[in-house]
Parts: C-alpha cells; structure tokens; sequence
C-alpha cells in the first residue's frame, strides 16, 4: 500500500507525538470506583462489534477497582517527532507549556483464543475525562492518537495554606439542558482542595492516612522494593500509580455528510512512562475535597467513570458529587509519550470505495520483545 | 458505514447547522497569483498518483483577490433540531478559485477555499476540523466594538515569535482590525473606480454571499456559497502519511440579509504581527519576516495589508456539508 502524503504546513500549529515532557508536577488522587459504568465504558467504546469479529475484549481490572484522577503542570512539552524533509525539527522550533486533567481507569484486553489470551493480554489505561488547557494540544491528541481531549479553563495552584493543593476546571457547557439554551464558556466542572502535604499539624490526625502506613520502616522498605522491582516490568509503583502507563483510546472519523457514521475506527495504545521521579509526598486523603458538578450536559460524562446517585444523563441532580479519596499525593517527573500504535482497526464498508479492512496487532509488550529475540531473522 | 461512538468530548456543533444574528465584515485584500497558485498546488493539487484526484484546482484568470472576513455568529445551532446553541467568532481568509474537472465534459466551477481560520469557540473548532476538514485555528478574537457599522477586533494565538530551541509558546497578537469611517458609495462605484477590483467581483459574484452586495442591489438573495476542503488525518506510526484524505465540498446560504454598510477602504487598517507561527499564513500576502530593523518606525513586527473593498452586513446563514467529492484511497 503507497503511503498517502499528509500535507502538513511549516506554519502549523500541529505538533505530533512522540513527546518528552522534563520536570512536570503531577497531583494524583486515587479513589474507589464502581465496575458497572466502567464495564459499560468497555463495552460501548471498545468492544466494537462481536467478540468473535473482534477476538478480544476488555473488562474493568477487578483486581485494582480506582479511579486516578491527575493534575499535570507540563513546563516543557517537546516534539521529539522527526521534521517533515527539509523542515526545521520540531524540537527545534520551542516548547509548549500546558497543563493537564484526566481521569484514567485500568482495563485488562483479554484475548478469546488460547494463542490470543497467552500472548495479547494486556493491562491499558481508559481515560474516559481528558482537559487540557491548550487549543492545540486538545487538537492533536483528538486528531492524532483519537484521545478524546476537551479544551478547559484549568487552574492549579496552592489551597490557603502553603503546600496544600487547589485545582479547578471550567467547561463549555449547557447548565439547564432547556430548549434553545445557549452553551456556556464555563461552567465549573470540577474542584480538588485539599490541606498541606503531610507530615503537617494542619487538618485531620494523620493516624489513619495512607502515608502512616509508609513511615513504617520495615513496610517502607517492602514497598519501595516493590517499587524498584515494578518499574523493571512495567507494572505500578506502590501500587498507586502506574510508572508506565499504556493508554486505550478509540480513534474515529465522522463522515462529513453524515456524522453520524464512522468512516474510521480503531484502538490506540501509546505510552506514557515517567521517570526521575522526585519529591514525591502525601496529603492527608481524609482531608482531600473532590467535587464534580452534575449539572446541565456534565451529567453525561460522569456517568461514564462514576456511579451518580440518582438523575441521569439527561436528567442530571444539579448537585455536586463527592468523591471519598483513597490515596493523594504529589510528585516531579519527566514524562515520556511515545509508541504509539493502532492495535485494531475495525472493518467498516465505505460507499464507493474500497472497504477499510479489519487489523490487528495486538500483542502484548513482553510477547513484542520475545517475538524480537525468537522471531524471524531479519536481513 | 459503522455508527459513530458518540460521547461528551464528540458533542460537536454537527453540519447542517444555521446561524441567526450573524454579522460579516469582509475585506476584499489583494493577492499574488503565484501565491494563490503555490497554496493550492500545496494542499489541494497535491500529487498521488496510485489514486489521482479528477480535480485541479486553478487561481482565477483576474486579478487575485480574497475576502478577509471577521464573523460574529450570535446563536448557531445543529438541524433541523435547533439543538446545541452556541455563540462564536471567527475569522479567515476566502479566495475563489477554480475548481477543474477534465471530464468529459470538462468542468470549471467557482468554489471558495480557505487557507486560514480562526476560531474562538472549541466547539465549533473541534466540528469544523473532525468533520467538515477545516484547519480552524483556537484563537482568542476580542471584539471592542462589533455593530455592522463599526469593527475593532484583536486576534490572537498561542503561538511562538521566533523559533528556536529554548522558545517558548505564548499568546501572541496576530491580527488587528479596525473599520474607521463610514462610506457613501456603493459598490458600482467601487468597481468603477478600480477595474480589477470589478473583474474579480463579476467573477466572484457568480459563485456566492462573499459578492453579496451584487445580488443585493439587484434586489435579489444571495446565490448559495460553494467551500472546498482538505479533510485529512495523520496515520499513528508515521505522522507524515494519512490515514484518511479526503476534498470535502459544503455550502453555505445567507438569507435575511440587512444593515449593508460600506466602509472607506482606505480608513480600514488590518495589520498582521509576524511570527513564526503564522508565517506560512502570512506568506500568502507576500509578507516576509520583520528585517532587523523592523517594518517601521515604533512597529517592529507588523506589516498591514492594503483593503480595496469593505463592506459589513447581517444574516442568517445555512451552512451543509454537500458530499466528499474525492478520498484518496491508500
């Protein structure tokens, strides 16, 4: 097949992946969440068709039922995407400063054939909510990886005390869903604050918190063993957050004359590893304040990663929803997004042209590496 | 086709959409026609042989023209439900040009291309570049003053001044436009009093809203308005190559047209601000970078455009997207 040219313009303000990100601040907040939306998610947006067509299929990871909801400050976002012949390279033409706020979920692909559940297993990242702060990164991640980002007015910055933590994001939205309502610039979507990183003598005894558990010595060393042993294998570190993370999205193309079909879908996985990571500290989770606003057209997106009592998603409570914090806390890291890959490509028919083709490639990350070293020679 | 996944983040304003209270200011700015020739060579006659487009897109045979248009779009909303209401702004260049099929019988039609755009509103940002295949830009566009007879709009963009490795993106000014006094002549007289100006409007006037006051004097409605689009999509593992590109062709309608005003061309003032970021943008009206000493005295970065025709209206607009009339097929 002849590569199809994309005709990308010097002036653009396109910046494509793979990306390296130094010395970002990440607040992370873990919470509890329920299997029925999250299974609901899987099912609507990557189980596409019938398991036989597609061969796998993705589930909630029982065994890490949390939510991660993470704030990133990125000073520097650097393409490290080689120029277009003749071009400056992208890493030469400056940085882009933005920040970031998703909510991800674990989901496990399991294969449906003992060949596919052996080698094409795969533990991905869902990121059901994404903002970013930056037209043009909301731009590429939605065009180039189908990353579903949405462009918020996000702030993040200190709480009253120093050390603490406070961020916000505003939405375009519809408050009322009435007919003929005009859509808003921003509407308050969500709010974190939470006390001083700990040890601190401000808010709620510390007794119970999650950093207690690390002050222990002997349970200290065991979990930063394990995390030295997890980043080798790609797994989580202390069990709290992911040193690298693959995400899962659904990349799609509307038709232009009928938008409501799909004149492309496929999976993508890409990679988000973080490394020298520093400084990295608690708050008390039990004084953490989470609220998202279940009001107007943000009704639908909660209920993609989150179970809201009562309402719907065209009848939203008009009320703010808590969320009890399992885990918080704060870390530097540089941040790596690269590998990109399109694992599947659903087959769709297309009028008058030839049909885009069902494609996998779907084998897990170790099973690449041994293909690589037992594979077929190559020349 | 498979049915679109639809979710929060795809809510987009979805085509056929219409725009009640819409006012244009449109400024008719002159053009080289190697620049015109160069941008649709680029992106609308790029070669692939293994699947041709049957199209070839050529400059007019008159003097180059293009219509800078400021839009402030009061209340659009997605058909035929009204569902989705929203305001935005916008603002792009629109060249007619020359849309040739060889045949047989060999065609030639006006269509309007839009080499930028501008756009506040992320909604309509996200629908126009996912869907319709318009590179819209986000931009801010603050407009101080926006009655049909009065403009003084500011754009700018995230964007970085000089590129370099230590060079950090920032929000930049990129445009500036003010409308200044008020004219007496209609267009006859502009025409009149500028033949290439004449040739282009008879030319274009045959293709849409962009020569509206034509049609208007003549006491009829504007005829539709044809946009050709590249819509195209970058490939995962090589971000040169795309996974799907595609011409794109829709229409827009205005009726309800009102308060026609004309402006003194002379009084207008559009400057541009160079940088890095729009410097292909700017390439279009031959503008190069700043010299080292600047453009001129007290404006180091800023280059203006001469304005021959200026002219600002109401209406309501219909915007469809008319069919894909090529994909290139990989």
């Amino acid at each position: 097949m002849t590569k199809i040219p994309y005709v990308q313009s010097l002036g653009s303000l396109d910046v494509p992946p793979p990306y390296h990100f130094p010395n970002v601040t990440v607040n992370a907040f873990v919470w509890e969440t329920q299997m029925g939306p999250i299974q609901h998610f899987c099912d609507t947006v990557l189980n596409l068709g019938t398991d036989a067509d597609r061969g796998f299929v993705y589930q909630p990871a029982a065994s890490w039922p949390y939510a991660l909801l993470l704030f990133i400050d990125y000073p520097e976002m650097i393409s490290t995407c080689p120029a277009p012949k003749g071009e400056p390279p992208y890493s030469d033409r400056g940085v882009v400063k933005q920040t970031e706020v998703f909510v991800s979920v674990p989901v496990v692909r399991t294969g449906l054939t003992p060949r596919a559940r052996a080698f094409e297993t795969a533990v991905e990242w869902a990121l059901p909510f994404i903002v970013v702060g930056n037209g043009m990164s909301a731009v590429c991640g939605r065009e180039m990886i189908g990353l579903e980002k949405l462009l918020a007015d996000i702030s993040i910055g200190e709480a009253t005390y120093p050390d603490s933590f406070k961020g916000s994001v505003l939405l375009p939205g519809w408050a009322t869903l009435e007919p003929g309502e005009m859509q808003k610039p921003d509407l308050p979507f969500l709010d974190v604050v939470t006390q001083p990183l700990l040890p601190t003598f401000r808010g709620s005894p510390a007794q119970k918190s999650l950093w207690t558990l690390f002050q222990n010595r002997p349970i200290g060393s065991l979990l930063s063993g394990l995390a030295a042993a997890s980043e080798l294998v790609d797994a989580a570190a202390l069990g709290l957050l992911p040193i690298a993370m693959r995400t899962v999205s659904l990349r799609q193309f509307r038709d232009a004359a009928e938008p409501g079909l799909a004149l492309y879908q496929a999976l993508v996985t890409c990679r988000s590893k973080y490394t020298n990571i520093a400084n990295f500290q608690f708050y008390n989770e039990d004084d953490v304040k989470i609220q998202f606003y279940d009001t107007g057209s943000f009704a639908r997106i909660l209920r993609v990663f989150m179970k809201v009592q009562g309402g719907s998603a065209t009848s939203p409570t008009g009320l703010a929803c808590p969320v009890t914090v399992k885990a918080a806390f704060r870390f530097n890291a540089d941040i790596d997004f690269d590998d990109m890959r399109t694992i599947h490509t659903f087959a769709v028919e297309r009028r008058g042209l030839k049909a885009v083709p069902k494609r996998s490639d779907l084998d897990s990350g170790w099973a690449r590496a041994l293909g690589g070293f037992f594979g077929p020679r190559k020349s | 086709m498979n049915k679109f996944i639809q979710s929060f983040a795809t809510q987009q304003l979805l085509p056929p959409w219409k725009a009640e209270g819409s006012t244009c200011w449109c400024f008719a700015v002159r053009l080289t026609e190697r620049c015109v020739r160069n941008y649709l060579d680029d992106y609308f006659n790029a070669p692939y042989p293994p699947d041709p487009s049957p199209f070839r897109y050529e400059p007019l045979p008159t003097t180059q023209f293009g219509l800078i248009v400021v839009c402030r779009q009061e209340r659009i909303s997605s058909q035929p439900n009204g569902s989705d209401c929203l305001a935005h702004n916008e603002v792009y260049l629109a060249i007619p040009v020359h849309r040739c099929e060889d045949g047989p019988p060999p065609t030639q039609k006006v269509v309007w291309v839009q080499p930028f755009v501008f756009g506040d509103n992320p909604t309509v940002l996200f629908s126009t570049r996912e869907i319709v295949g318009l590179a819209m830009a986000p931009a801010d566009i603050n407009c101080q003053a926006f009655a049909p007879n009065q403009l003084l709009a500011d754009v700018e963009i995230n964007g970085i001044v000089t590129f370099g490795p230590s060079a950090c993106s920032e929000l930049i000014p990129c445009m500036h436009v003010a409308t200044g006094a008020v004219s007496n002549k209609v267009l006859g007289d502009f025409a009149n009093e500028n033949p290439d100006l004449g040739a282009f409007l008879k030319v274009a006037g045959e293709s849409g809203f962009f020569a509206v006051p034509a049609p208007l004097q003549r006491g009829g409605a504007p005829k539709p308005c044809e946009l050709n689009t590249l819509k195209q999509f970058r490939a995962v593992n090589d971000m040169e190559a795309a996974v799907y590109r595609a011409i794109v062709a829709c229409r827009s309608t205005h009726s309800n047209v009102d308060n026609l005003v004309y402006f003194d061309p002379d009084k207008v003032e559009i400057d541009f601000t160079w940088s890095a970021s729009v410097s292909e943008m700017l390439a279009l009206f031959d503008i190069k970078p700043p010299p080292p000493t600047g453009y001129a005295p007290g404006s180091p970065d800023r280059a203006s455009v001469r304005v021959e025709l200026a002219y600002a209206f109401t209406s309501t607009v219909d915007f469809c997207v008319l069919k894909t009339l090529h994909t290139y097929d990989g």
